[in-house]
């Protein structure tokens, strides 16, 4: 049976579908923050030829990209509570969500690390001579004249890499996380209308997504401090 | 072995991978003095300079500055340090930070590596930038400077930390002949302050002039030195003359009484 679009409909799930806004940001802010941390810690395992954790990182981060993120999420979410459970530890009560901030953080972590290392790699090797001729520490040389101008490198990619985990999040759902898209699920096993529930998130994903576009061009344009090359 | 140099290697090696690049370096620097390090490309003059500064790390030798002194084979990470921020280079790319202004490039490694207060860093930096005739462009960034500009900004940065020894690094190999002479006379006027200097070049007329001893290296060995007299006028050594003989060939004959 063919159902005609109601914009009615459309009308009066997008309060409903607002209030869940906040449950899909706060998976993309998480991932993102905890992500970016996690990230130059395995970024920086590599670059820096840490014994070991170097490996550990270069394995990690391939399986990490290799796997889609849906499997991730089952294999921490079912594989977990066992591996926690094996040390004494119960986490039978605790909340879905946080399943969903560590598969999406440490997923982001592994793109998001070879963001990082490339980006690092791309200030030229003349400028940590400079700095460390200058007896500016490693760590200074990072802190100092290294990460600001990887920043303006790793910009672009960064963003693009957030906005396709915000697309991401649509997968939250099958854990029962009631994000924007379980809350289109739910009401389309009240309604019977899915079709109207998929526009408004859409419509949301989309002006997300642009947000996110203008804020890293911004930024962008903030961090240039070299000639454009045209 | 002289006790009064201010910088002192002893038996350097450096190998790049399998490659002998420096086979058993000597060298003892006066304070005060000028060191021309001359020698054709890949004879181990800028390896040399580099491991001086731990840029690169040598293989064997030891390595004296003033009072410190280090086995390279074993140098820890804090006497590297330590011996590093007795140096400063200035390179042939000028290599400033990016990301800084000209000022902040010559005070980062006073406030940063040395921890001196701000404001004390600020007034030496304005004062080097001063002397080097940039007092009116504290705050360009580097891709707004002329090569030139930036190699004036390149040798504030290493007067700023009033180092024991000062390493040129081919700092005039980069710049158009106009601009080499203005360096030169830059660094020449370093050197009248009687700063103790370590100049790799190929500007042989500027060696010849303001270099206290010339040092040839070819081969990752010192072939030959002495003073510019000595080695301009009259090279003991086959290859110092056959290297020399171009630029010797076409001076006036002034230079050789």
């Amino acid at each position: 049976m063919l159902m005609r679009l109601d914009w009615d409909t459309v009308v009066y799930f997008f309060p409903k579908l607002l209030v869940k806004l906040p449950v899909t940001i706060s998976i993309v802010l998480v991932a993102t923050v905890f992500g970016l941390l996690l990230g130059f810690v395995l970024a920086l395992a590599q670059l820096e030829r840490v014994f070991v954790l170097r490996q550990v990182s270069k394995i990690a981060v391939s399986f990490l990209r290799g796997t889609p993120i849906i499997v991730q999420m089952f294999l921490i979410f079912f594989g977990l509570p066992l591996l926690l459970k094996a040390i004494g530890l119960d986490i039978d009560d605790l909340d879905k969500i946080w399943f969903i901030y560590l598969t999406y953080s440490i997923n982001a972590a592994a793109f998001f690390s070879e963001i990082l290392r490339s980006s690092i790699g791309a200030v030229p090797r003349a400028q940590w001579d400079a700095a460390e001729g200058s007896g500016l520490t490693r760590a200074q040389t990072y802190r100092r004249i290294v990460l600001p101008q990887s920043v303006a490198v790793a910009l672009p990619a960064t963003g693009m890499t957030i906005t396709s985990l915000l697309q991401d999040t649509s997968l939250a759902f099958m854990l029962g996380i009631v994000d924007v898209v379980g809350q289109v699920k739910a009401l389309g096993s009240i309604t019977g209308r899915l079709l109207e529930g998929y526009i408004v998130a859409a419509f949301f994903f989309v002006l997300l997504s642009v947000l996110l576009e203008r804020i890293f061009h911004k930024a962008e344009k903030k961090v240039t401090f070299r000639k454009k090359a045209t | 072995m002289s006790h009064d140099a201010i910088l002192e290697v002893r038996g350097l090696h450096k190998s790049f991978g399998k490659k002998p690049v420096l086979t058993g370096i000597d060298l003892a620097v006066e304070p005060g003095e000028t060191v021309a390090l001359l020698g054709p490309s890949g004879s181990g003059k800028t390896t040399l300079l580099r491991c001086l500064n731990f840029l690169e790390c040598a293989d064997a030798g030891t390595l004296r500055i003033e009072n410190q002194s280090v086995d390279l084979r074993q140098a820890h990470k804090k006497e590297i340090l330590a011996l590093r921020r007795r140096t400063a280079m200035v390179f042939q790319n000028y290599d400033l930070f990016l990301n800084k202004t000209v000022l902040q490039n010559v005070t980062e490694g006073l406030i940063v590596a040395r921890k001196a207060p701000k404001e004390e860093a600020i007034v030496t930096a304005k004062q080097v930038l001063e002397q080097v005739g940039l007092a009116d462009r504290l705050d360009a960034r580097p891709h707004e400077l002329s090569g030139g500009q930036q190699q004036r900004v390149g040798i504030a940065r290493a007067l700023a930390i009033n180092p024991a020894v000062l390493l040129f690094d081919e700092p005039t190999s980069a710049l158009d002949p106009e601009k080499v002479q203005e360096i030169l006379d830059l660094i020449r006027a370093v050197a009248d302050t009687g700063m103790t200097l370590i100049i790799v070049t190929h500007e042989m007329a500027f060696a010849y002039e303001v270099a206290h001893r010339v040092v040839f290296m070819e081969g990752g060995e010192i072939v030959e030195q002495g003073t510019p007299q000595q080695v301009f006028g009259a090279p003991k050594q086959e290859r110092t003359a056959q290297f020399l003989a171009r630029f010797t060939e076409g001076k006036t004959p002034e230079y050789f009484i």
